[in-house]
């Protein structure tokens, strides 16, 4: 969030190429790590941040204000997200969840950690992987919302600007996560 | 008493929510449970995302290119293209070119052609100077030295032819 409020909203349209320099500075890092939720492929990630600043730098003339930098950026990167994931055709998420490096690092730490404190800690990776198997069950746009809501701290204007979808979609969509998260923990 | 629902609870942890919902929080242990273990669920689940993507962005976004950087590299890229295309077209060009063939050549004139300045020629005038030099067999420079040579050849060949006969001669006598 502090970062959005950081993010100084231009009014008129247009950056000098050395101002889109900072911008791509400042928000590189957070569009990485949308498109990386997005599409949990390192390389494509990567990529579409790439193209993401590119598509923003010559649509820089386009840009009216009406949103934040940031907004606008994560909208770009979302519909890059939303492209790529349909050019893929068949079974992307299935696949990727089949082999999902968070689950891999889980294990590997898991196997290792043979501290005092082992115990506690496993209690935080069940937890930890319980919740990422609940973010799972979602849609991808309920994924999306989810994300864009506690980890990358935007409001549920944003989110629905980003997303072009109405606040009240948005809140659906965050209702709908939490009650796979509460769903999953009531499971035996 | 009710509890609160889903999207009440989505508010709290987004820190949207409404004051009743967070004085029903603090009166209801259920939902303060539910809300606190979601809470750190969710604080957990974002950390550790976090964390994985920065490490690979670290890894990934080493060579990444600002945008100006990114349309430098793609004209750089055209522009090497474009060069190798020409190159290719120019010698394709030069390949397929028709050389002039004995057939073609006209001959050797005969009297060198009176130089004329340049500038009082004609755009056809000079065109047909070109062309006549260029169909030359010696260059205009060297001809004198060829009639020279074609002389000597000529004389060359007619001593030989002589001698020849006189030794055919000289044997026969012999005979």
């Amino acid at each position: 969030m502090e970062e959005i409020l950081t993010v100084s909203v231009m009014s008129t349209a247009g950056w000098n190429a050395a101002e889109f320099d900072d911008i791509v500075r400042e928000h590189q890092a957070r569009i990485y790590r949308v498109l990386w939720c997005e599409l949990h492929d390192d390389e494509a990630a990567a990529t579409l941040t790439q193209d993401c600043f590119l598509k923003a730098y010559r649509a820089r003339a386009e840009f009216r204000g009406e949103a934040s930098v940031s907004t606008w950026l994560v909208r770009i990167a979302v519909n890059l997200a939303r492209d790529y994931q349909r050019n893929r055709r068949q079974g992307f998420w299935r696949r990727l969840l089949k082999s999902n490096p968070h689950e891999a690092d889980l294990a590997t730490e898991m196997a290792v950690d043979k501290t005092p404190r082992a115990d506690r800690a496993l209690l935080a990776r069940e937890q930890l992987q319980q919740t990422m198997d609940a973010v799972k069950t979602l849609s991808p746009q309920q994924q999306t919302v989810f994300h864009l809501r506690f980890l990358e701290e935007m409001s549920l204007e944003e989110i629905a600007a980003a997303m072009s979808v109405e606040v009240g979609t948005v809140k659906s969509h965050l209702s709908r996560a939490v009650n796979a998260l509460r769903q999953q923990r009531n499971e035996p | 008493m009710s509890h609160l629902t889903d999207e009440q609870l989505a508010a709290w942890l987004g820190g949207e929510s409404s004051p009743q919902v967070k004085l029903h929080i603090e009166s209801c242990a259920h939902c303060r449970s539910e809300s606190r273990n979601l809470r750190d669920r969710i604080s957990r689940y974002s950390i550790a995302l976090r964390r994985q993507a920065a490490e690979s962005q670290n890894s990934h976004l080493a060579g990444f290119l600002t945008p100006r950087q990114v349309i430098v590299q793609h004209r750089q890229r055209w522009a090497g293209a474009g060069v190798l295309a020409l190159l290719l077209v120019l010698q394709t060009a030069w390949l397929i070119k028709p050389r002039p063939t004995s057939s073609t050549m006209r001959p050797v004139a005969s009297a060198p052609a009176k130089a004329q300045p340049v500038d009082s020629m004609s755009d056809d005038e000079l065109l047909e100077a070109v062309n006549t030099d260029l169909s030359r067999e010696v260059p205009q420079a060297l001809a004198p030295v060829s009639a020279i040579t074609v002389a000597r050849n000529t004389i060359a060949a007619a001593t030989a032819g002589s001698t020849a006969r006189s030794s055919s001669r000289t044997q026969g006598e012999q005979k």
